[in-house]
């Protein structure tokens, strides 16, 4: 790295550092705004769960296999295996009774001669629920994920049949609870935390570029460098890269703030979660899709505040790309996900896909190398055009 | 002599949108800000650049920091072209104006050792010539005081003594001593002799008649971007003042054109 952007960069942090007001708001606040909001968000639906303490599920069970009942009768539900009308508590179901479950074993359900059932088709048990009642749906969750836990256990011998009488489908493949905790919380930080992520480093970048680069237009003090020896290509650089450090501080800061109150947020809807469990690699693979990301918004954001003719202009320019990059960012809830290469060579999508590889650990060597390799092509492009916009006496000295 | 400074045939215009026009009561588009400028300045020589507002010295000097490109000609300072080696040019003067600003954030100190950094100055030349410059414009005693907290006449000096950090041989000054009152203009000027005795080329625009009198070997009268007359002052003015020569060219010129 030549020696003058060094001095860029030095300079650089020497003037945001030295600003004790400028690295509050633009580093310090946003994580800890975003950690209380979200603290207390979450402490208050916490506390008013616990004031109001759920009453067990009511579960009806239809020719309840005997060698299931210590299993079924451990659980805390309120179970009824005789005295009930099936197609009564059906109706209860579809009209919405609050906290009422219905399980079908088929008859003469056998748990025990596992090869010759094996051999044909499994028998099926009917989970009948009300998705729209949490009393309902956990009690479905529970029996499922026992049901699934006890198949396991001796061998797959039946099949279970969900009937959410309303939209809710059951989920496959998780052999216990704590397995399917883990699995909805790594789907939520998939589709939801790219474009968290997406959004507080875009509004990072925004917070110190267009003072940086248009600011610096405004006051003149860009045209004191330009009559110096100084190579607009090492201006060009010095700022783009100072400025990403500065604006991936306030996303890592933004980040630290929501990773440090999700748990608590979550908790609140009942599941208990650590974000601590992904590998190092994972971490280092968010980290450079999150450099990469940064450096190339930040060379946008420079370019726009280049053409600005003040902080003002600047960021009235940049403002409509927060929706650009809010939509980009909610690809994933959407259904957007990284079923072909191509969709990796797109700059922002492909960060945002990244991403939510990462949080739902099916990371790809080969599409991660992708992405950021285009995000550095990018942001190279973007320099060489900041080199140019440096370089034209009509837009430095426009006013 | 030895000449320093080239400029040979040097042509500047501008666009100018359509409330400029109006403005101006133009019907082009373009506006020549230069036209067909040349003249030469020799080392330890103070050459000025007198003319009206508008009349074309700033962008003259522009053109010569490589703050704008000519739109033909070119002018070689010290051999190097402002076309084809900008940065080497960059490297040989000293550009003062006061549309170039400092960061009010930092202290003169800060600036004047980042500036000396970018122009390649060995940290040990930075510390000797600040003591020197700091001492000799008063500036030592506000070395560490934020640029937003002095005065006008202490930022210009400021700005004046970063602009020589790098001691070059050629000093480009745009107005020096506008704005500033009579105590700190004349440090300036005095400055400005002291630096032609010690074999420096310095070029300024003016419209101030006393200072090119006081201060220029030669000067250059530019008039609606075109240079109208350049010689030495006394030999220009003959028996009149400067300024009355400077008038009667000017009505000339003004009434050639109309």
């Amino acid at each position: 790295m030549s020696h003058n952007i060094i001095n860029i960069i030095r300079k650089e942090c020497a003037r945001f550092f030295g600003d004790k007001a400028l690295v509050f708001t633009a580093i310090i606040m946003p994580g800890l705004l975003l950690y209380l909001v979200y603290t207390f968000v979450g402490r208050g639906l916490s506390h008013a769960q616990l004031n109001e303490p759920e009453p067990p599920a009511v579960v009806y069970m239809e020719n309840r296999p005997r060698e299931l009942s210590p299993l079924l009768d451990s659980l805390p539900l309120h179970c009824i295996t005789y005295g009930f009308d099936t197609a009564h508590v059906l109706d209860l179901i579809r009209e919405k009774e609050s906290g009422v479950a219905l399980v079908q074993f088929p008859p003469q359900f056998i748990t025990t001669s596992a090869p010759q059932q094996a051999a044909t088709q499994p028998p099926l048990i009917r989970i009948s629920y009300n998705p729209s009642s949490l009393t309902s749906a956990r009690s479905y969750d529970l029996l499922t994920h026992t049901l699934r836990a006890y198949e396991h256990s001796v061998c797959p011998l039946f099949d279970i049949d969900a009937h959410p009488l309303s939209s809710t489908t059951l989920s496959s493949g998780d052999s216990n609870p704590t397995d399917k905790v883990a699995a909805d919380v790594q789907s939520l930080l998939s589709e939801v935390l790219p474009m968290l992520i997406l959004m507080m480093l875009f509004a990072g970048c925004m917070a110190v570029a267009p003072t940086s680069i248009a600011g610096e237009k405004e006051r003149g003090t860009i045209a004191t460098l330009l009559v110096t020896p100084l190579n607009r290509n090492e201006l060009a650089w010095g700022k783009i890269l100072s400025l990403s450090c500065f604006a991936l501080l306030s996303g890592v800061s933004s980040m630290a703030g929501i990773m440090l109150s999700l748990p608590q947020l979550i908790s609140s809807g009942g599941i208990h979660i650590s974000t601590g469990n992904y590998p190092a690699s994972h971490l280092l693979a968010l980290l450079l899709v999150v450099l990469s990301t940064v450096l190339m918004l930040i060379g946008l954001i420079s370019i726009i505040s280049a053409l600005a003719t003040s902080v003002k202009q600047a960021t009235s320019f940049v403002s409509p790309l927060m929706f650009v990059v809010m939509f980009v960012g909610l690809a994933p809830v959407f259904g957007a996900h990284g079923d072909s290469i191509a969709l990796y060579l797109v700059p922002l999508h492909n960060s945002v896909l990244c991403m939510t590889d990462i949080f739902s650990q099916h990371i790809h060597p080969g599409t991660l190398t992708i992405a950021i390799t285009i995000n550095l092509v990018i942001t190279a492009l973007e320099a060489w055009l900041l080199t140019r916009l440096f370089n034209s006496e009509r837009i430095m000295f426009s006013h | 002599m030895d000449e320093l400074l080239r400029v040979e045939h040097l042509r500047k215009t501008f666009t100018l949108s359509r409330k400029q026009q109006r403005t101006l009561h133009l019907d082009s588009h373009h506006i020549v800000a230069v036209n067909d400028l040349s003249f030469t300045a020799n080392r330890g020589e103070i050459f000025g650049l007198l003319g009206p507002n508008g009349a074309g010295k700033t962008t003259t000097l522009r053109m010569l920091a490589t703050l704008l490109s000519p739109d033909s000609g070119d002018a070689l300072l010290d051999g190097c072209s402002v076309v084809r080696q900008p940065e080497a040019v960059r490297a040989r003067i000293g550009f003062l104006t006061s549309e170039l600003k400092l960061e009010e954030f930092f202290t003169p100190r800060y600036l004047f050792d980042f500036f000396g950094r970018l122009h390649g100055v060995a940290p040990a030349d930075i510390a000797s010539r600040r003591a020197d410059l700091f001492q000799r414009f008063g500036i030592d005693r506000f070395a560490d005081t934020r640029i937003a907290n002095l005065s006008t006449g202490m930022k210009q000096k400021t700005s004046l003594v970063i602009s020589l950090v790098h001691n070059p041989d050629v000093i480009v000054f745009d107005e020096p001593t506008n704005g500033l009152d009579v105590i700190t203009a004349r440090s300036v000027t005095d400055f400005l002799l002291e630096l032609r005795s010690q074999g420096k080329t310095v070029i300024l625009s003016t419209h101030i008649f006393s200072l090119v009198e006081r201060l220029c070997n030669r000067v250059g009268i530019i008039i609606d971007g075109s240079m109208v007359a350049c010689g030495q002052p006394d030999e220009l003015r003959g028996t009149t003042t400067l300024e009355d020569y400077f008038f009667d060219l000017y009505t000339q010129q003004k009434g050639a054109t109309t």
